[in-house]
């Protein structure tokens, strides 16, 4: 009998520093055979574990699209992330999953397509924008707008500049105020803010958005307005899982459990929840 | 019972702002008002007002942050308490709060719409007296 809660082991193959407190881990599975077997969607997250430290869950960041590594980019706030922080390239970590529900890029198809982010939680809408980029012919207009409190906070960097540079999509960054450097060229201004400047059309449209609870509360007036259905506002949540597997019940809000029925909700499901995320 | 203390109401919905001035008149304080986050600037530099009741929505769906932000970064105007106030929940059913939402804002209390007048008083009491 398979052990459920038996990690993939990985090597530590690159180390990108995002931010002074965000990095990103490019992974490969030691095992080829693992590799081989396994396959995940856009959204689906992943536990990561150090040995003697414990496990952690992030999404998986990279796209399902490009299935030489897995990527996962985490901030340094406790315990395990102190420790996944103290790794060097060609250590090993434990990675269990893929978990979880994904976006439905398949639906997703012949839509226009809106990407909203605030700090790090671009990390689980990059792995579907790479997705979708990968597809490109697939889908219609894509816009993505981005935004973090500071310069020095913005991650994914080199791919920022990259998608600014594709002719095929609008790709817009923001800081707060305040978090602009002398020499930014990006916008000044809260990501809702933004998005109510740059009015991306609702006809035929998807958004994405996932950031922290304050950027979303006060982005989803500005998406309805613009007439977005609830139906077709998604976002994900990654609250107080631990197991990933639906056993633990940390991670429940009313009747659903964010590891097995989400992380990725509609909004018009996500409203009808008790207010506990 | 305070000492006439001045509060300057910053929200563009001129109803709430007339009920809420008269909560406040009929319990001792001085009351300015802004219809928006410019005029509302503007008053407070040149009336050094005691505590600010600002709201989030205005012309910008994100005006009162810019707003709390610019007051929060003048040394000179940075210790005027401010009283967030937003009717976001109403519009979305998200809360808004000082545990979920104060890392990001620069407040120095939140409350949704609609407020009770014992609670808006009671908030402003203690912010006040806090000074």
């Amino acid at each position: 009998m398979n052990n459920i809660y038996k990690p993939y082991l990985m090597e530590i193959k690159e180390i990108i520093d995002e931010t002074v407190d965000t990095r990103t881990l490019r992974l490969q599975f030691r095992n080829e055979e693992d590799k081989k077997r396994f396959s995940f969607k856009a959204g689906q997250f992943a536990e990561y574990s150090v040995f003697g430290e414990g496990e952690c869950t992030f999404c998986i960041a990279s796209s399902p699209t490009r299935m030489d590594f897995i990527e996962c980019s985490f901030k340094q706030v406790g315990k395990v992330t102190n420790a996944l922080r103290r790794l060097n390239v060609g250590d090993t970590i434990g990675f269990r999953g893929p978990y979880g529900n994904w976006f439905p890029v398949d639906d997703m198809k012949g839509k226009n397509i809106v990407f909203i982010a605030g700090g790090i939680g671009l990390a689980p809408v990059r792995s579907v924008i790479w997705n979708v980029l990968d597809m490109r012919k697939d889908f219609g207009d894509i816009t993505i707008i981005y935004g973090a409190r500071s310069v020095g906070d913005l991650v994914y960097k080199r791919e920022l500049k990259k998608w600014q540079a594709m002719s095929d999509l609008k790709t817009v960054v923001t800081v707060d105020p305040g978090g602009e450097t002398s020499d930014w060229k990006g916008e000044v201004g809260f990501v809702p803010t933004i998005v109510e400047k740059v009015a991306p059309k609702s006809t035929n449209a998807v958004s994405i958005i996932c950031g922290p609870p304050i950027m979303i509360k006060f982005t989803l007036p500005v998406m309805m307005k613009l007439g977005f259905s609830e139906e077709n506002i998604i976002t994900t949540l990654e609250n107080r899982m631990k197991c990933g597997l639906g056993k633990c019940g940390r991670c429940n809000i009313g009747n659903i459990y964010v590891c097995k029925d989400g992380p990725v909700f509609r909004y018009s499901q996500l409203k009808n929840l008790p207010q506990e995320y | 019972m305070n000492d006439k203390k001045t509060i300057l109401i910053i929200d563009d919905d001129a109803d709430l702002v007339e009920i809420i001035r008269t909560v406040l008149e009929q319990n001792g304080y001085t009351v300015l008002a802004a219809s928006n986050g410019t005029e509302g600037l503007t008053k407070v530099e040149t009336q050094r007002p005691d505590l600010i009741i600002l709201d989030v929505m205005m012309d910008t769906v994100t005006e009162g942050f810019q707003v709390s932000y610019k007051l929060k970064n003048n040394p000179k105007l940075k210790d005027i308490p401010i009283l967030m106030l937003t009717s976001v929940s109403q519009h979305t059913g998200y809360k808004f709060s000082k545990e979920k939402d104060g890392d990001f804002i620069a407040a120095d209390e939140f409350c949704e719409k609609p407020i009770q007048p014992k609670d808006l008083l009671a908030k402003i009491g203690r912010l006040l007296g806090n000074k």
